[in-house]
């Protein structure tokens, strides 16, 4: 979308804005940023501004690797582009606003590695059929503080999920968090302390999926700049303590027609064809779905029995243990609701979309889960589901360390 | 893949048993804070 710079310059400038921060995901989830100075809107941000695509193989510990933009191909640019749709202003800090960038090739191609740019290719083929993605994402982090050197929880007392208010929250860091976060306006519209001390849960609006991606990644990207503005860590880690539980990113998942109407059900309340298949797809591909939902080593420490992750190829009705999809059949507010382990938000689209494309696939449930019977005559089956991956597949990647390779 | 396989790698190397179902002093120095 071509956006007249002096405009938006004139326009922020009368909402008090004097630096726009330009935010992207990398392909970790890492937020990369710049920040533009409005009063230099309309040079900095014509063509630009550009990056080096070396972030694209960037690990966490500063290596640039060798792939897509590394240093063999001569650290090309990453071009950026602001959506100007996205603009939010930062409560916490006067003055600042948020807003996405795409990324594009030097010959102005969208990059084939952008997880918004990859979630858009998702969207065109979720087009051609039809039919419109809708996400209500759904995310656990803890608040951490370093009286020390390392990071530790700053409660420990058990026991209360669900509560809010002093006795979780004495310095009223997550309450100012929410309030932040809803003057963000992302769509937060709940929050609440979660089921292991300092662990915490604010709940977002559904919406179409690039819109709901973009919402969690401001909401990711706030929450970590709320808390460090504080000296606290938020983190959204997959398991950061051996003696307490995981913070899980559950996605509810739904698809609507052109018309917005909910395509997930029939007339007489069962699960459409095409939510069958969306659970077939997400079954059959689970194993590999796993080394998208759980993008850390450190994620799939997380699954396993009574974890309220999946660690079973399974599904049911209402069943927080059963595996990828779970299914709450409520006429128009049908949806699946996938229990991931940890975070990369965009690529998870692109395998559910594969889903939907296999209408002929029905899935089978039954397990251990011991879901409620599916009314479908088709899906009656009790055969045992297969356990999904441990861990990554050492086989697979295992190697030499990289501080061997040339 | 380029970024997993580099993570595996560097896992594999410093962790004393990387198949451990604990979370390791690596993983926390890897994740906690960028994640």
């Amino acid at each position: 979308m071509t956006v007249d710079l002096a405009e938006l310059r004139q326009e922020l400038q009368d909402r008090g804005i004097d630096v726009l921060r330009l935010i992207y995901p990398d392909v970790l989830g890492i937020t990369r940023s710049k920040d533009l100075l409005v009063s230099q809107l309309e040079r900095a941000a014509a063509h630009g501004p550009a990056f080096c695509q070396g972030v694209w193989v960037t690990n966490t510990r500063g290596g640039v690797l060798d792939g897509h933009g590394s240093i063999s191909d001569g650290l090309p640019d990453l071009v950026s582009r602001l959506d100007a749709t996205t603009i939010r202003t930062v409560p916490w800090e006067p003055g600042l606003a948020y807003v996405i960038a795409d990324a594009f090739e030097p010959n102005g191609d969208p990059s084939p590695i952008a997880p918004r740019s990859v979630l858009a290719r998702v969207l065109d083929r979720y087009e051609a059929l039809g039919l419109v993605p809708v996400t209500g994402p759904e995310l656990e982090f803890y608040i951490a503080h370093r009286p020390g050197d390392t990071w530790t929880r700053v409660l420990n007392k058990t026991g209360r999920v669900y509560t809010t208010g002093s006795m979780v929250d004495p310095d009223g860091v997550f309450l100012e968090m929410l309030r932040m976060i809803d003057r963000l306006e992302i769509g937060a519209f709940a929050g609440n302390h979660e089921f292991s001390p300092s662990q915490y849960e604010i709940n977002l609006w559904h919406s179409d999926a690039l819109d709901a991606a973009d919402r969690t990644f401001l909401f990711k990207t706030g929450v970590k700049d709320i808390a460090a503005a504080q000296g606290l860590l938020a983190t959204f880690m997959g398991k950061p303590w051996n003696d307490e539980g995981g913070s899980g990113f559950h996605l509810h998942f739904s698809v609507t027609d052109e018309d917005d109407v909910n395509r997930m059900h029939t007339d007489d309340g069962e699960l459409s064809d095409i939510a069958l298949a969306m659970i077939a797809g997400i079954i059959e591909h689970s194993a590999a779905l796993s080394a998208l939902t759980n993008p850390t080593i450190n994620a799939f420490k997380r699954l396993g029995p009574d974890t309220l992750a999946p660690y079973r190829a399974n599904w049911g009705y209402d069943n927080r243990s059963a595996v990828r999809a779970r299914a709450s059949n409520c006429a128009s507010a049908t949806v699946l609701q996938i229990r991931t382990s940890s975070r990369l938000p965009f690529s998870l689209r692109h395998s559910t979309a594969s889903s939907a494309t296999s209408p002929r696939h029905r899935p089978r449930q039954g397990g251990r889960t011991r879901t409620s019977p599916h009314p479908c005559s088709r899906c009656r089956s009790r055969k045992r589901s297969t356990h999904l991956p441990p861990t990554p597949n050492w086989r697979t990647f295992s190697g030499r360390p990289s501080s061997a390779r040339s | 893949v380029t970024l997993k396989k580099d993570e595996l790698e560097r896992y594999a190397a410093e962790v004393e048993d990387p198949a451990t179902r604990d979370v390791t002093q690596w993983e926390i120095d890897e994740y906690i804070e960028d994640y």
